[in-house]
């Protein structure tokens, strides 16, 4: 089984949901490295937008990857489902809309770096950002968990 | 397993399919088909909105790939790698899928009718325009399909 947390932007919300499902981030992780480590993503992933990151494995050795896929989610959902027919593959792939968690702040961030790349004040309101966003994607990923509590993997 | 080929365009509606059925045979190569062989092509100006993203089957070429045709909107630069990297995830080779943009050779009176076919609703009036542009630009969608099928080939003899 495969598992998508995926939202507007991706290495906000759906990195942070994506290292809280693995646990590459615990919940209470407010450390300089770690934010350093996601910051690094979201300066560079928006000249990747729309590629698939392998985050990890959890604990029930599931595959965990994050994504960030603008307004086009639904479309490319429906595309991705739709290539594991052509292709044969049986898989199940469960997709985690992290996108309402986002809030306006990385819309704003996203467009300051595209147009002016880092600087110290996004970094700051960055920081801002995740220190409120770790326990809404906490909240989020734990649900799912539950949800998938039992789910076999094929 | 066979090769996969998708043509993409906006809408998958209009320009993808014409590419697509050059391709497959279902319209000439050597002349400007009439306006009614477009009508009687599969799939043509027939997609839905909430049908984009999702692949359709065409047939199979004489090289033995797969040829289907998409809708990406105007969305490619994000949906090529959200689709690739989800194929590399489930590791089906790159080599095996190939995407072409049929978008590149569209007429602004294709895209003003596909608009007012498949928006609007007009689809009296905006078939007949889409049938017009692609007719315009017929030569260049051939040309594109010939180029498509050159890099196949060397593509099949690099692989062999």
């Amino acid at each position: 089984m495969k598992i998508v947390y995926y939202s507007g932007r991706g290495a906000f919300s759906a990195y942070l949901s994506a290292a809280l499902h693995t646990g590459h981030l615990l919940a209470g992780d407010a450390g300089e490295a770690s934010i350093l480590q996601q910051y690094a993503w979201v300066c560079r992933y928006g000249k990747h937008m729309g590629n698939l990151v392998f985050m990890g494995m959890d604990e029930a050795g599931r595959e965990v990857y994050w994504a960030g896929y603008q307004r086009h989610s639904g479309m490319i959902r429906r595309a991705q489902e739709h290539l594991k027919a052509v292709f044969g593959l049986s898989e199940r792939v469960v997709y985690v809309d992290a996108g309402d968690l986002e809030g306006w702040i990385p819309l704003f961030l996203a467009f300051y770096l595209k147009h002016r790349g880092p600087d110290p004040g996004v970094y700051s309101w960055f920081a801002r950002w995740r220190e409120k966003g770790i326990a809404r994607c906490a909240k989020r990923v734990s649900e799912v968990k539950a949800s998938l509590k039992g789910a076999k993997c094929p | 397993m066979p090769l996969k080929l998708f043509y993409y365009c906006y809408g998958g509606a209009h320009t993808s399919v014409t590419c697509a059925s050059i391709h497959l045979g279902f319209l000439p190569r050597d002349r400007l088909p009439a306006s009614s062989a477009f009508l009687s092509v599969p799939f043509y100006d027939k997609m839905d909105n909430d049908k984009l993203g999702i692949p359709m089957y065409m047939g199979r070429d004489k090289l033995g790939w797969d040829i289907y045709f998409m809708g990406l909107k105007n969305s490619k630069a994000l949906s090529l790698p959200a689709l690739r990297s989800f194929l590399n995830a489930f590791g089906v080779p790159q080599r095996q899928v190939f995407f072409v943009n049929a978008l590149a050779e569209l007429h602004p009176i294709t895209s003003i009718g596909g608009f007012t076919s498949r928006k609007l609703g007009g689809v009296f009036i905006g078939r007949p325009m889409t049938i017009w542009g692609v007719r315009k630009s017929y030569a260049k969608f051939v040309d594109l399909v010939e180029r498509v099928e050159r890099t196949l080939a060397l593509y099949a003899s690099d692989c062999t």
